[in-house]
């Protein structure tokens, strides 16, 4: 490592090596920040949720986002993947559903942007598609898993 | 292409014993082979604090939590979980309670209830990377103080914090930095001390191995503070993990400027050297740390003067253990109110703990002052093994003392912990249950105290041996009800009149079990039986011959042949022959071996 001559160099220095951490420091206080979470598996990853997924990835870090982007199993939606779930800070959250480039491109302008339902884009509150569920479905991240040892 | 996961391999050396080196190669290799080199990095973190359930790997972005991970794992953690987004379900922590499976480590109990502060960065960071160090606003303290601050603006922050010494004492930490400043002296030294002596405690081995840069910084900000320009390391030679990281961090600070001269700009040099302890007990004794240092042997001075105002090399000399340290820079950072808000009147922030013994969750854990023993214990801790009931807990290592169910409710503090008659130690915490015997655990303590006094006075050389025979004849079954008045008197001598903290603190456990467990005491001299059948030589095996249905299980399986009976015929066992080692009653299918 160069060295450091000053106060504002190590400042500079911090900022450098802060997207490394970046990814650890969200992920350790996930309702803090959007979680875009990106249901891959095999349905998933037929209908190309992969490139999706690398999508938000990329524009998140281009464009400074303060998200994360969460792959998980399976949504149980299998005729509408890539399927994505957006939660916002303190919202309910939103599932959309057969996200390409182009209706993940509208899902950060218009709702991580202006919190705005995009209107070119399938989306649905996930109560409507499971009435009552208190968590999200398939793999959440609250931490508990059903299911015995 | 963006970094989507992270793995974070544990790489303290508990997981490292179980393989987590292979584990990281595998995954990374896994990870190679799957095309995923753009996407996935592997990390190797420093320990976890959850030791006994590794080799702990952690997934990021989605915190899921590994335990006990094998190298053959990596390919379906790999191919499941970073190409799917599915979980390996079969490799999350189970419950002990609700014997569930928990993915994240927050909702685990064993952290859920702890607060981070020293060990912060600790199975976060890759403390071989000074920049992930930095990122984490590492050297930011020692920025700060070096040019916006004067070195007595700085103590007094650390004063107002009220931070106190974690290596046992617990004398205030800015006091110490305000005497050193003030001694007398051309030449000043800053020492840490990472001798880390107290049996089972592992937690400066952890900071230094997960975080070894916040004891770095540290000491440059006491050695601006205090006027020195140079660091000493005191750290065992069987701690080789630590001191290479420790090694790999000099290095890198002293390329990064961070150490060596004129350190960012403010005409302020300091550099850190490491010195090699050979694990003696008493050398963690500052007097007698600083003697080894010097070259000469371990043993310790009369106090005053206090290494403060005469200590390494004759001059005033800074020594404040590793956690001690690691509290400073965030200290720094957040502010003296921040830190003075946590905790009890007279103990703030936080402590580290090594829990250990017969408890579900073993491992380093971290809270704030004023967590209940009943917390740590049944919270963190996750109860009691097997179900069995809680007897003791032994808190200060071979220093402190045996506390029991009715101290589980007290805050823990250091003044709590004194007038509970244990002491807060170096955080060593062992949990004993109904089958320890505590003549036994008192007799344990004592054999490590006898054999690591340095000899150098007569309370503690000749009186702990003097002590270790008495507990020797009462488990031995000769001990008398005058042996019990014997050994009070002799330990409160000892307590009085030893010359160094080892001396004066090793009748404690002899001391907090003959107040809290007399009738266990009294059980051994007067009837000559130990309930909890861990003495020898007043446990007696016996074979109900009601019971015996003559299978010859116990029989095949006695190591001295002590058992005899014909086949069908119920058996017997000979006492004189008996070694007490219990093999036929593990080996009973029908409960007819009996102990008392
Ligand atoms: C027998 C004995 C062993 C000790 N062992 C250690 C040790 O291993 N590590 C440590 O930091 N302090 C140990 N101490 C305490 C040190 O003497 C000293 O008080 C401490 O390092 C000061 O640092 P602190 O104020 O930051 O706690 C020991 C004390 C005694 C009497
Ligand atoms: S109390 Fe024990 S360890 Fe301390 S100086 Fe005396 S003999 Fe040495
Ligand atoms: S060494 Fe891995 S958790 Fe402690």
């Amino acid at each position: 490592m160069e060295r450091i001559a000053t106060v504002e160099e190590l400042r500079q220095r911090r900022e450098s090596y802060r997207e490394r951490l970046e990814l650890r420091e969200r992920s350790n206080d996930p309702e803090r920040v959007v979680r875009i979470r990106v249901g891959l598996d095999d349905c998933g990853i037929a209908a190309g949720a992969r490139e999706t997924a690398r999508y938000f990835r990329r524009e998140v870090e281009r464009r400074g986002l303060e998200a994360l982007v969460v792959p998980v199993g399976c949504m149980g939606f299998c005729d509408r993947e890539p399927t994505v779930e957006v939660i916002l800070p303190g919202r309910e959250p939103v599932v959309f559903g057969s996200v390409g480039l182009p209706e993940a491109e509208r899902i950060l302008e218009d709702y991580l942007g202006h919190g705005t339902l995009p209107e070119t884009v399938l989306c649905l509150p996930r109560r409507f598609f499971f009435p009552g569920a208190p968590e999200g479905p398939g793999d959440d991240d609250s931490g508990r898993e059903g299911g015995e040892g | 292409m963006t970094i989507g996961w992270q793995v974070l391999v544990c790489g303290g050396t508990g997981c490292r014993a179980s393989q987590s080196e292979r584990i990281e190669k595998a995954l990374k290799e896994e990870i190679r082979r799957c095309g995923l080199e753009d996407e996935a990095q592997v990390i190797r973190t420093g320990c976890f604090g959850f030791c006994e359930k590794g080799p702990v790997v952690k997934v990021i972005p989605d915190n899921t939590f590994y335990v006990q991970v094998r190298p053959e794992d990596a390919e379906e953690i790999v191919s499941e979980h970073l190409l799917k987004g599915c979980r390996v379900r079969r490799l999350l922590y189970v419950d002990p309670e609700t014997h569930l499976r928990v993915s994240d480590s927050k909702h685990i109990g064993f952290y859920r209830k702890q607060l981070r502060i020293a060990l912060r960065n600790c199975g976060f960071i890759d403390p071989e990377n000074i920049g992930e160090y930095i990122a984490r606003d590492g050297y930011a303290a020692l920025g700060k103080a070096l040019t916006g601050m004067t070195p007595e603006e700085v103590i007094g922050e650390i004063e107002r914090s009220g931070l106190r010494g974690r290596g046992g004492g617990g004398f205030p930490t800015g006091l110490k930095w305000k005497i050193t400043r003030q001694a007398p002296g051309e030449r000043k030294y800053v020492v840490c001390n990472a001798d880390e002596g107290d049996p089972g405690a592992f937690m400066d081995r952890s900071i230094l191995e997960g975080d070894p840069h916040s004891v770095l910084e540290a000491m440059a900000i006491n050695g601006y503070c205090t006027g020195a320009s140079k660091g000493l390391i005191y750290i065992r030679a069987e701690y080789p993990l630590a001191v290479e990281r420790l090694k790999t961090a000099i290095g890198q600070a002293r390329e990064a400027g961070l150490l060596g001269d004129d350190i960012l700009g403010s005409g302020f040099s300091f550099d850190v050297e490491i010195r090699y302890g050979a694990g003696a007990f008493v050398c963690g004794e500052e007097t007698a740390l600083i003697r080894s240092m010097e070259g000469q042997r371990g043993e310790a001075m009369v106090k005053p003067p206090f290494p403060s105002e005469r200590g390494y090399a004759g001059c005033p000399t800074n020594v404040n253990n590793v956690e001690t340290y690691a509290n400073i820079p965030v200290i720094l950072l957040k502010g003296a109110d921040w830190f003075a808000g946590i905790g009890t009147e007279r103990s703030k922030g936080t402590k580290v703990f090594a829990l250990a013994g017969k408890i579900n969750n073993v491992g380093l854990i971290e809270v704030p002052m004023g967590t209940t023993l009943r917390e740590v214990i049944f919270g963190i801790g996750g109860g009691i093994k097997n179900g069995k009931k809680f007897k003791a807990v032994q808190t200060g290592g071979p220093s402190g003392g045996c506390l029991t169910e009715k101290h589980l409710d007290i805050p823990i503090d250091y003044d709590n912990l004194l007038a509970a008659g244990s002491m807060m130690g170096s955080g060593g915490m062992i949990v004993m249950d109904e089958d320890d015997c505590m003549v036994s655990m008192a007799k344990f303590y004592l054999d490590f105290t006898v054999e690591e006094s340095c000899g150098k006075c007569a309370p503690c050389r000749v009186g702990n041996k003097r002590l270790h025979e008495l507990l020797q004849k009462i488990t031995g079954g000769k001990g008398t009800e005058e042996d019990l008045e014997r050994l009070r008197n002799l330990a409160l001598v000892i307590r009085d009149t030893a010359l160094c903290g080892l001396g004066q603190t090793s009748p404690n456990p002899v001391l907090s079990t003959l107040d809290n467990f007399r009738d266990e005491y009294l059980a051994h001299v007067r009837e000559q039986r130990c309930y909890a059948h861990q003495c020898r030589d007043l446990t007696q095996y016996f074979i109900s011959p009601e019971i015996c249905r003559g299978c010859t299980l116990c029989a095949r399986a006695c190591p001295v042949n002590a058992i005899s009976g014909e086949r069908k015929h119920p058996h017997a066992i000979d006492p004189l022959l008996c070694v007490r080692c219990g093999s036929c009653l593990e080996k009973c299918k029908f409960g007819a071996v009996r102990v008392r």
